[in-house]
Order: structure tokens, then C-alpha cells, then sequence
């Protein structure tokens, strides 16, 4: 120690930081539990928020994944009218406009899709479905992972006639993969148009439009089908990732301008009550985490505080060696930052590595549920979340969090006089 | 060696001991408080989101018990009029011979096509006891203009509340009279003319583009189904009394000749059975950590204040106490601690629970600005058992938590105790 | 919950209309004539310009319900017709008034007629068995379709003639069908209708074929539906006046919702 510091009664931030870092090291076993118990908070943490957060934005994933992609572009008056699966509001040149979407900065992909309204028979039961025409080659898997729930038999094949048909449909006419049903529909022009397409896979998404109501099957033979021709009734995009929406969006609208008979929906706007749900499940969810946060503040807190607080003879021997009251207090704060931010470290190091790994593997809620007969072998995952922020933010916070909570107990052994400090038991 | 005489008062030291360092003894029992509090509310928390979820269902979908005709469920998508129940009035009184029952709710569901200013449009008609369906399908919430229909059409009009979107796509308002076409349950041709009293939302905006609710009379009279219902929802006083009141239902109806009927409590229809489930093992996962992180905090506290003291247990070994008789005294301080901040916590997380029980938590988002009949009030479900659990919980552990640096204390030889 | 589409009508009322406002001529030409030729000659006479006629329509539901539904109606052409329902008591003084492309519905507990818009109908909102296109189409077959004559057979003990029709245009609701003719008597008897893929959609068998008015015509209609195997529907005329006296004013909305 440098004797001049001693002396004016003050030391430098080098100084303090090096004291510090010894008076660590010295107790090693008070540091390590402190540590530990800070790391295991923070750890405790950053898993709970990560899998909260997963949660949610796996919600939104997989509605963008199955349902809506980031944003779809449909003809004027398509939007409005979509509950009934109108085929005159319609795409007339699809390819042309992707290849305009594409164009646009922050997007990319794009599919066309054709939506149609149509019964499915098994010759003596009979019931209104929702269709859809996917492309295959060189699109609808870059937009949507349709791929992922298929549940049983395999994908589409380009011109190949065949379908993947929801699970609870399926379920209704006692189907699987490997049988057929009958397609019964009008084409545009109203003539009926009947084909029997063979199951290739079924679809389990966890959404009812889907699962229950739902079919899908290559663009060309819906287009056939339905007699459109190379029209769509929309063309769903997939944004890059981290590409702001609303710069995307507002790229879009630009790049489409000229073609007025366009019109762009984000994904917030096709499914407007899912948010509202999913919003609930926020602010019901928020309240918990705040509690936990609580509970880690207090945990990390009470932990440095009772750690500094049975120190006060130690301050009282600084002080009688010539500690100024601002050294002392400087010197807890370092170490309260020190054990803070080590401790933090530890526990961000160790969740990262546990969410990483979940977050790429998946939890399996299904092997949670115990057995219980869902029918299909739906796979039920659950992915927390790699945010950065959060684990950033987090260890930050904890490091700030213990050098003021060390400050007060520190502060307060200061104030005393050296002799009482001495006699604190 | 005889074993000698010894008194040694360890719950008045062990209790001495803690008053002598309060601050200490605060912030561990404060740990403690805080832990103990926090799961009490947290537990509390989760069945409430449980809880709100069910309740929901169960009040506009599955009732505790429902009961439809034989084969309805199968085809329930396409709302099958002719499936519909036709004698009420035989099911209804053996239903209420069960003591648990509290509520018999018939409800009629049809698919209609509503005739408006020069369009059609389909729509789902909802028929339901408008007065005794309140704290159930809660109608009168739906409410955002005008007023419930009215039952029995006094001025010769069915009266009708139609949801805000199918307002604005038919273009109606109050006032207005639309034609009601469905089929009936003979499978004929029905229509009905009404007068919209009220237009309401559910807060769900495609439902509400379908909706419209009016009084069962009405839509018996419309789908031809005197004295029937598509269904009947059963509830009983508590949730976990379906299963039971269920099968009691069946055996009723069979005794009484009722065989063509499918009674199936909530716990037995698949959707809301598949999404409790995929939720429980989630919150399961969730509640583990969070008793992780309470344990944490008491056992981090505890083991500070037990082993920042390992010099004066060395001096009471010095003293001639054994070190069994250290640990004792360790673990017994421990135990009050523990005691003290179970109870306060335990106390302080019931107080909270049930305040916001009583007040409860609005999680809608702020789109929605008005009392829906979904609820989206959330309420902390408390009962006794979870804050005895917690406290408890923060009791073992604070004593489990002194067990390890008692143990420690004990290991050492008192001249190596007061050198640390 | 999610049913986006709705039921309506009993299964095929609609297509009644059509079965029996558009056919069946008599023509005692005997000379082998060529597809069209037989196409024109069963168009001919088919093409009433008016009848009033009383019926009954069965439908037998899959699990074994039957409804039973008596009528009268009464048509101009193609372009008008009128029906009500006589019995049974529920569906009594249920009319329909079809005007071209438009249709509207008067039931009495409703005490107003209700149009139902062409658009709705065919896009097979109401569900099930129903088709509007049934209704809505030409009853002139050779307007609408090229026929190709097949072969002779010999049907329910009668020779006949198998057409093969294929459709003129792309909005004809059967892009083919097949028809097998009486030879003599010119009235068909049985019709196969195909989606535009050449699946068999319905099957319609004409029999109990009286001689009316100078002409032979099928009393009785049966119609399967290859899509719901277990639902039929069948037609029994138990009268049929041919141009009959049919006053213009029973195609009006007022004689919809008054009945006279």
C-alpha cells in the first residue's frame, strides 16, 4: 500500500480496487458463498425470465410459423371480406409482385398461397373445410414451418396430388396417412370440381384453423382445382431477422405505392384477438416475475448487507489505522461491485449455457404430461429464450444492486466511533 | 462416566441469542419473510392463472358438467339442430335432485344466416337463460349498447343482442329488426324476425363478428325445439366435485330412463383437459425455481450468520459446552428465526393474496377497455393450506440451513473455532 | 364453434326446381337421330312454358330419419317459379319464390319474406348436400352442353340411348354429364353429373313414366349423392298439369308473404 495514500487519508481507485480484491481473496469462504448465493440468484433469474419470455415469443413464432408469416399482401377488398373465402379478390400476377416484395429491403421470403373454401367427404360424411394451396418448390418452407408439424406420414411433393390434413379432421373421419378423401369444391366460374387426394401426412400446429378445420395441398393442383390459373389470393412474407417491422412495413408500402389495388397486413392485424390473449397472459405473467425480481433483490441484497455488517470490527480497525470514512465507504462499494459483478458473472455464465442448450434442444412438455392419449403424437416444446438483453441487463443490474447494498452497512459501521466499531461483535 | 446433571437452558440462549445481534436476527428473519410471503402470493398466483383459465372455460364452454344428446359431440362442429335435446323438463328436475348442483344451465347453439339491409350473413345464435346464466356466461357484461333482450317477445319481436362486428358489417343498429334463417331441429326451413336491443362484445373480435345472443324461449321458437336445448351445463359448488357429480348424473339418468344422453364432467373434454395439461408441467417447472430462489435466500442467510460466529461458538466450547450441545443451540436459533420470519411471512403474503383476491388484477391489454364477459380480471386463488406450506417450508429450511454450519462449528476443535 | 358455413335447407329443395321447371318434351320422331338431335328433342320437351304441379319430396337422412314434404308449385319457363309447402303441419305456408338468379324465402313465424343473395349459395355456405347450382343453371341442356352419343343400352327393360354432354361453358355447375335417353319415349332415364375432375358427384334415376298431356314424363325421381352414400332424396309427382293456367301474379314478393 502506497504509505501516501495512508496518509492524506485517501486512496486511489487503483488502490482500492487492489485492497479489495484482497480482502476477497483473504476470506474465502465468506466471498465464495456470497458469490455463490449472488450467481445462484442471478442464475435462478435469467432461467425463469428466459422461459418466460420463450414462452411468449414461441406463441408468436409459431402463429407467424403456421398462420400469418410477418406480414401478408392480399388484392384490395380481400382483407375485409376474408371470413368467407372470397376467389374474387385475387392476385392476378403473384410471381411478378413476390419477386417485388423480394426486392424490398428487410425482406426474406416470400410464398403465394391460394385459401378456398371446400368440403371434404369420405362418401357419407361431409364437412366445410378451409384449403389451402402451398407452393412447394422454392417457397412456402422458407416462409412457414409447416414442415415441423407435420405429425404423421410426410410433406407435400410438388404436383403431386395429395394433401396434409389437420389432425382433428382427421381424427372426425377415422383417417391416417396413406388414405384418401374427396375434395369437393366450385371453381371460380361455379362448376363443381371433385378429387379425391390421398393423405400424404397430418398436421398437428396447436391451431384450431388448422388442426380442426384445416387442409393444405400443393398451389398447382389447388390452382387447377379451382381454375385461377397462376392467381393466389395472397402472398405471405417472412422479414429478415432483427429487421424492424415498422421500417419493413414502411418499405413495403413504398416499393407496392404504384399498385394501388395491393394492400399489406402485418401479422398483428390478421390475428388481432390472439394478441389480446396473449397480452393478458403478460400482465398475469409480469406480476410473478415481479415477485421474483423481488425475491432475487432481496436475496442478493440481504446477503451483501449481512456480509458487510459482520465486518463492522474490521472497519472499526481501518479507521483506528487512519481509513477515512469516504476510503471505507469507497472500499465496500468495490467490493460489494466485485462480488457483484464475479458472482453474476458466474450465475449468467452457467444459466447461458443451460438456456442455450434448452433453447436449441427444447424442453419436452409432452414426457412432462404423463400419459395422456392426445391421439397424435403432437410434440409439445418449450424454448426459452437466448435474449441477450436479458442477461446482460440482469448482470449489470446485480453488480449495481451489491456494491449499494453493501454502501449502507458500510456507510453506518463509518459513522461510528473507531472504539464502539472495535467492540461490535 | 456418569452421565452428570446438567441444565443447560438452551431455548433461553439460543433466544438471548438472537435478541443480542437484532440486526442480524432481522435480516435473517427478514429472508425468511420475505421468502415465505413471496411463495405464499406466488402459489396463490399461479392457481389463480390456473384457476381463471378453467373458470372461463368451464362458464362459456364445458360447465362442470355437460350434458348433450347421444352423438351431438361428434358432429358438435357444424351445430346440429336435430341433435338437439327435446325434453327439458324430464332432465332439469332429476339434474337438481343432486345436492351439489348449483347451477342448471340449458344453452342453445345454432348456425343462422342473418337476413340485414341487403345482405345475408351466417352467424352463431346463442340462446341461454339470460337471468340465471349471470356470474356464468355473464350476458350483461357483454353489453356496450343498448340493454339485454328481453324473454317472451311481448310486442310480438324477438328481441336480439348482436355482437359489434356483425353491427358493423350488417350495418344495424338499435332498433333494427333482422331475420333469423336457420335449420331446424326437424330439419326444416326456421326463421324468426327480431329486434336488436343491444349490440355487445366478448371481447373477442372474431366472435364478435358472429355472435348473438338472445333468451333460450326465442331460439327454441326458431330452431322448432320446445322444451329443448343443444345443451346443458351443470356446475357444481366446486370444480373438483365434476368427476362425482358426473357419474351420479349418469346413474340418475339411467334409473330414470334417460339413456340417449352424453354426460361428460369438464375433466373429460379434450381441449381445455389438453391445455391444462400442457400447462401444468410448466408451472411445475416455474414453482420448482421459485422455491429454489426462496430457499436460496434463507439457507444463504442462515449459514452467514452461523458462520460469521464460528469464533464464539469456539468460546462456548471453551466454556465447556459440548459440541453437540453448539449445534443444538444452533439449530434451536435457526428454528426461532425461522418461526418468527415464517409467521410474519406467512402472515404478510396472506394479507397480500387475499387483498388482491378481493380487488383482483386487470390483465386485459389496453385495447380492451371494458368489462368482457371472458374475464380478464385476474384473481390470486389463496387458500389456507398454501401459506401453512410456505411458512412451513421457510421454517424447515431456515432449520436445515443452520444444520450445516452447526456441523461445521462442531468439527472444529474450540482452539482451531477461535483462531478462524 | 368454428363453423365459418351454416346449414339451411332441407337437402336439394332447390334442386326440385330445376328437376321439374326445366324438362322433359315428348316428340314422336322415330328416325335415329344424332346426339344434338336427341339433346334438342329432350330439351323440347322438357321446356314447359307453364305447370303447376303437387308433389312429394323424401329425404332420407344418414341414422335413418326421413322427412316427408308435400308441395305445390307452379312455373313459367325457367326464369319463374313458386313453391309451398303443404305438409307437414310445421312446414306448411313455407314458400319460395325463385325470379332468375334471385330467390326469397317467406316462413310464417318470421311474417317477412327473406332474399337470399346468389353469392351466399354458391360459395356452398349453406352447408351439407345443398346446391345452388342445381337451381340457378339452364335447364337447356343443349345450350349448355356438345353431346356425344355413346351407345344403346337397355335400361329397367326400356332401350335407350347414352349422351355423353360435355359443357359449352366454363360456369356450368356439372361440367359433364351422362344421360341415358328412352329411345322411344324421350324422357331420361337415369343422369350421372361429374365435377370437372370426371368424379361422379350425383346420380339421378328417373322412373314410374306415365304418359301426360301427350307426352311421357317421370313421376318419380331418385337422387343419390356419391359424397354422402347414406342421404337420399326422392321425388313423387302426384300431380302434374301442364300448361296449366299460371297467373303472373303468383311470381310476386306480395303473394310470397300473403299467399294470395
Amino acid at each position: 500500500m502506497p504509505s501516501d495514500d495512508l496518509i492524506a487519508g485517501t486512496i486511489g481507485i487503483g488502490t482500492t480496487v487492489r485492497i479489495a480484491w484482497r480482502n476477497l481473496a483473504r476470506s474465502r469462504r465468506r466471498t465464495l458463498l456470497t458469490a455463490s448465493t449472488v450467481g445462484f440468484a442471478v442464475f435462478l433469474l435469467e432461467i425463469l425470465t428466459a422461459m418466460l419470455i420463450g414462452i411468449e415469443r414461441q406463441s408468436f413464432d409459431n402463429l407467424i410459423n403456421y398462420q400469418t408469416a410477418h406480414a401478408k399482401v392480399y388484392a384490395d377488398g380481400y382483407f375485409e371480406n376474408r371470413d368467407e373465402l372470397p376467389l374474387n379478390f385475387m392476385l392476378t400476377s403473384p410471381d411478378k409482385t413476390e419477386a417485388l416484395i423480394r426486392s424490398v429491403d428487410g425482406v426474406a421470403a416470400t410464398t403465394s398461397r391460394l385459401a378456398f373454401s371446400a368440403q371434404l367427404s369420405d362418401g357419407a360424411d361431409q364437412i366445410t373445410s378451409l384449403g389451402t394451396g402451398i407452393r412447394i418448390r422454392g417457397s412456402d418452407s422458407d416462409v412457414f414451418r409447416i414442415k415441423e408439424a407435420v405429425v404423421d406420414g410426410s410433406y407435400l411433393e410438388e404436383g403431386v396430388e395429395g394433401m396434409l390434413l389437420g389432425v382433428s379432421l382427421a381424427e372426425f373421419f377415422d383417417v391416417k396417412s396413406g388414405d384418401y378423401l374427396t375434395v369437393l369444391l366450385k371453381t371460380r366460374d361455379g362448376a363443381y370440381e371433385a378429387l379425391d387426394l390421398d393423405i400424404i401426412g397430418l398436421l398437428g400446429t396447436g391451431f384450431p384453423a388448422i388442426d380442426r378445420n384445416g387442409f393444405l395441398l400443393p398451389l398447382e393442383i389447388a390452382q387447377e382445382m379451382l381454375d385461377t390459373g397462376g392467381e393466389a389470393t395472397e402472398i405471405a412474407i417472412r422479414f429478415q431477422p432483427y429487421a424492424s417491422e415498422a421500417s419493413v412495413i414502411q418499405n413495403l408500402s413504398a416499393a407496392l405505392g404504384d399498385q394501388s389495388n395491393l394492400e399489406i397486413k402485418t401479422w398483428e392485424e390478421i390475428e388481432e384477438d390472439f394478441l389480446a390473449l396473449v397480452e393478458m397472459k403478460r400482465t398475469a405473467q409480469g406480476i410473478f416475475l415481479s415477485i421474483f425480481v423481488i425475491m432475487a433483490i432481496v436475496g442478493i441484497t440481504n446477503t451483501i448487507v449481512m456480509a458487510t455488517y459482520e465486518r463492522t470490527r474490521e472497519i472499526g480497525t481501518l479507521m483506528a489505522m487512519g481509513f477515512r470514512a469516504s476510503g471505507i465507504r469507497g472500499l465496500f462499494l468495490v467490493e460489494g461491485a466485485l462480488t457483484g459483478f464475479v458472482g453474476g458473472a458466474i450465475g449468467t455464465v452457467f444459466a447461458l449455457l443451460v438456456v442455450g442448450y434448452f433453447a436449441s434442444t427444447g424442453i419436452d412438455l409432452t414426457a412432462l404430461y404423463g400419459d395422456m392419449d392426445i391421439g397424435y403424437p403432437i410434440k409439445d416444446m418449450m424454448y426459452p429464450a437466448m435474449s441477450m438483453t436479458l442477461f446482460a441487463v440482469s448482470w449489470v443490474m446485480t453488480g449495481i444492486l451489491s456494491a449499494v447494498a453493501s454502501l449502507y452497512p458500510a456507510v453506518r459501521a463509518s459513522r461510528l466511533r473507531p472504539a464502539t466499531a472495535l467492540r461490535y461483535v | 462416566m456418569p452421565e452428570l446433571e446438567r441444565n443447560i437452558p438452551f431455548w433461553r440462549i439460543s433466544w438471548r441469542n438472537t435478541r443480542r445481534n437484532t440486526r442480524r436476527t432481522l435480516l435473517t428473519a427478514t429472508a425468511v419473510a420475505v421468502a415465505v410471503a413471496s411463495m405464499t402470493y406466488a402459489i396463490s398466483h399461479i392457481d389463480g392463472i390456473m384457476n381463471s383459465i378453467l373458470d372461463t372455460y368451464s362458464k362459456t364452454e364445458s360447465g362442470h358438467v355437460r350434458i348433450r344428446k347421444e352423438g351431438y359431440s361428434e358432429r358438435d362442429r357444424s351445430l346440429p339442430a336435430h341433435l338437439g335435446i327435446r325434453n327439458l323438463s324430464e332432465i332439469m328436475p332429476v339434474v337438481e335432485m343432486n345436492e351439489s348442483v348449483v347451477a342448471v344451465l340449458p344453452r342453445i347453439r345454432a348456425a343462422v344466416l342473418v337476413d340485414g339491409v341487403d345482405s345475408n350473413r351466417p352467424g352463431m345464435l346463442l340462446g341461454v337463460d339470460l337471468d340465471a346464466e349471470e356470474g356464468y356466461l355473464n350476458p350483461s357484461a357483454m353489453v356496450t349498447s343498448g340493454r339485454l333482450p328481453n324473454p317472451g317477445s311481448p310486442a310480438g319481436f324477438s328481441e336480439l343482442l348482436i355482437g359489434e362486428g356483425m353491427a358493423e358489417r350488417l350495418d344495424a343498429s338499435l332498433g333494427d329488426t333482422l331475420t333469423l334463417l336457420t335449420q331446424t331441429s326437424y330439419r326444416s326451413l326456421g326463421a324468426l324476425r327480431f329486434v336488436v336491443t343491444g349490440i355487445g362484445t366478448t371481447g373477442l373480435s372474431a366472435l364478435d363478428s358472429r355472435l348473438m345472443l338472445t333468451s333460450i324461449d326465442e331460439a327454441q321458437l326458431l330452431i322448432d325445439l320446445e322444451d329443448g336445448a343443444t345443451e346443458i351445463v351443470v356446475f357444481a359448488a366446486e370444480p373438483d366435485e365434476a368427476d362425482v357429480l358426473a357419474a351420479d348424473l349418469i346413474s340418475r339418468f339411467e334409473s330414470a330412463g334417460l339413456d340417449d344422453l352424453e354426460v361428460l364432467s369438464w375433466t373429460e373434454q379434450g381441449p381445455l383437459v389438453k391445455m391444462m395439461d400442457s400447462t401444468r408441467p410448466l408451472m411445475g417447472i416455474i414453482l420448482f425455481i421459485l422455491l429454489l430462489m426462496a430457499s436460496l435466500i434463507i439457507v444463504n442467510t442462515m449459514m452467514m450468520t452461523v458462520m460469521e460466529r464460528t469464533r464464539e461458538f469456539g468460546m462456548l466450547a471453551a466454556l465447556g459446552l459440548r459440541r453437540w450441545d453448539i449445534a443444538r443451540l444452533i439449530i434451536l436459533e435457526g428454528l426461532a428465526i425461522g418461526f418468527v420470519g415464517a409467521l410474519v411471512g406467512g402472515a404478510l403474503g396472506t394479507a397480500v393474496a387475499i387483498w388482491i383476491s378481493q380487488i383482483g388484477i386487470d390483465v386485459s391489454a389496453a385495447t380492451t377497455n371494458i368489462d368482457v364477459p371472458f374475464k380478464s380480471i385476474m384473481y390470486p386463488n389463496w387458500t389456507l393450506a398454501y401459506s401453512l406450506a410456505s411458512a412451513l417450508l421457510g421454517m424447515l429450511t431456515a432449520v436445515l440451513a443452520s444444520c450445516y454450519p452447526a456441523w461445521r462449528a462442531v468439527r472444529k476443535t474450540p482452539a482451531e473455532a477461535m483462531h478462524d | 364453434m368454428d363453423n365459418r358455413f351454416i346449414r339451411l335447407t332441407p337437402s336439394n329443395i332447390l334442386f326440385v326446381f330445376v328437376l321439374f321447371f326445366g324438362h322433359w318434351t315428348t316428340d314422336e320422331s322415330s328416325a335415329q337421330p344424332t346426339a344434338e338431335e336427341i339433346l334438342r328433342r329432350v330439351d323440347e320437351n322438357m321446356t314447359i312454358r307453364t305447370a303447376r304441379t303437387r308433389a312429394v319430396m323424401t329425404i332420407t337422412y344418414r341414422g335413418g330419419d326421413v322427412r316427408e314434404l308435400e308441395f305445390n308449385s307452379w312455373g313459367i319457363g325457367t326464369e319463374k317459379s313458386f313453391l309451398e309447402f303443404v305438409s307437414p303441419a310445421r312446414d306448411a305456408g313455407s314458400r319460395f319464390l325463385r325470379l332468375d338468379d334471385n330467390m326469397w324465402i317467406f316462413l310464417p313465424r318470421a311474417g317477412k319474406s327473406v332474399r337470399i343473395q346468389g353469392h351466399m349459395l354458391r360459395q356452398g355456405l349453406m352447408g351439407s348436400d345443398f346446391s345452388y347450382g342445381d337451381a340457378s343453371e339452364n335447364p337447356s341442356m343443349s345450350e349448355d352442353y356438345d353431346a356425344v352419343l355413346e351407345r344403346s343400352d337397355t335400361l329397367s327393360g326400356r332401350p335407350s340411348l347414352v349422351l355423353y354432354l360435355t359443357a359449352k361453358r366454363k360456369d356450368v355447375s356439372y361440367p359433364s354429364r351422362r344421360i341415358w335417353v328412352d329411345s322411344e319415349k324421350w324422357v331420361p332415364l337415369k343422369e350421372e353429373r361429374f365435377a370437372r375432375s370426371g368424379k361422379l358427384l350425383k346420380t339421378a334415376l328417373m322412373s314410374d313414366i306415365r304418359e301426360i298431356g301427350g307426352r311421357w314424363y317421370p313421376f318419380r325421381i331418385d337422387l343419390n349423392n356419391a359424397l354422402q352414400s347414406e342421404t337420399k332424396t326422392s321425388l313423387q309427382f302426384l300431380e302434374l298439369d301442364f300448361n296449366a293456367d299460371v297467373p303472373d301474379y303468383i311470381f310476386t314478393i306480395r303473394h310470397l308473404e300473403s299467399g294470395t
